[in-house]
């Protein structure tokens, strides 16, 4: 991106000051997101999936069983 | 039984084989559905019940899954629904206080200088609903703005704004001298109750207070 030499006299300042406060801003809002992204994922998720699986499994077993 | 050989079921239909499968693509977006509802909600523990119904509900609906398709986007769209209906009841009700002196804690040197976490966080909360979602899903969640458009169900060029509205809204927060955010992290306990105030009557003004 260029700036015309005119006007960075100006607004140039308090632009680049934005600028750099939106930067700040951006890398925030990732690092907030990622720290719950390499967060270990806690057991109890586990368990959920686990659960949801294990009732599924019943029920298409018996399912099966009418098959079999 | 009338069954219908696997090999040549339904492709909208998770087959059994399939079930691995689709429950090891379900955990590997665990932690990006634990981050996107971190930002919806704010709170940990709110967030975390809110992505283990959503978990719950996509498991069940997983037959209307289409192959093929974005499992994220899916995923996003279920909790997303769930945090809407269940936000109408009693979401946001207790102080977040303890995330937001987490996140300050953990800021590491180099950054609090520029920005302390536990600030930005509050101030992502002073945001609209809108406009946060907006902030998370493309800001950080890697959607592009058409695709986070379909997600929330509104014009692309709607989206566009609110991400950039939300922008504008968190540095003229966090620039602003009178923010309550500083304050609020040393005496948490206590403050409590009137941050959350003050939060509601931020957000109740926010939409054109900031979003100008």
């Amino acid at each position: 991106m260029t700036i015309p030499q005119t006007k960075i006299a100006g607004s140039a300042r308090t632009e680049q000051a934005a600028t750099t406060r939106q930067k700040a801003i951006g890398a925030g809002l990732r690092q907030i997101f990622d720290e719950v992204m390499h967060e270990p994922v806690p057991d109890q998720f586990l368990e959920l999936m686990d659960e949801l699986e294990r009732q599924d499994r019943e029920t298409s077993s018996s399912d099966r069983g009418e098959d079999a | 039984m009338k069954k219908a050989p696997q090999k040549e079921s339904n492709t909208t239909r998770a087959a059994p084989e399939t079930t691995e499968t689709f429950k090891a693509a379900m955990l590997a977006e665990i932690p990006y559905l634990r981050a996107m509802a971190r930002g919806l909600c704010g709170n940990r523990a709110e967030a975390d019940d809110l992505t283990q119904d959503a978990l719950a509900r996509a498991w069940k609906a997983r037959a209307s899954f289409e192959p093929g398709s974005n499992m994220r986007a899916w995923l996003v769209v279920i909790m997303r629904n769930q945090f809407y209906s269940e936000r109408r009841r009693s979401w946001r009700t207790q102080p977040l206080t303890d995330e937001f002196a987490e996140y300050s804690l953990r800021a590491p040197e180099g950054q609090t200088s520029i920005l302390a976490l536990g600030d930005l966080r509050r101030a992502l909360d002073l945001l609209s609903e809108e406009q946060r979602e907006a902030l998370i899903l493309v800001g950080v969640g890697g959607f592009s703005y058409e695709e986070g458009a379909k997600l929330c169900g509104c014009a692309v060029g709607t989206m566009k704004s609110r991400v950039s509205r939300a922008r504008r809204a968190l540095e003229q927060i966090l620039s602003s001298p009178s923010a309550v955010l500083p304050e609020a992290r040393e005496s948490s306990d206590k403050a409590g109750s009137s941050l959350i105030d003050e939060v509601d009557s931020y957000r109740a003004a926010g939409a054109t207070k900031y979003a100008v």
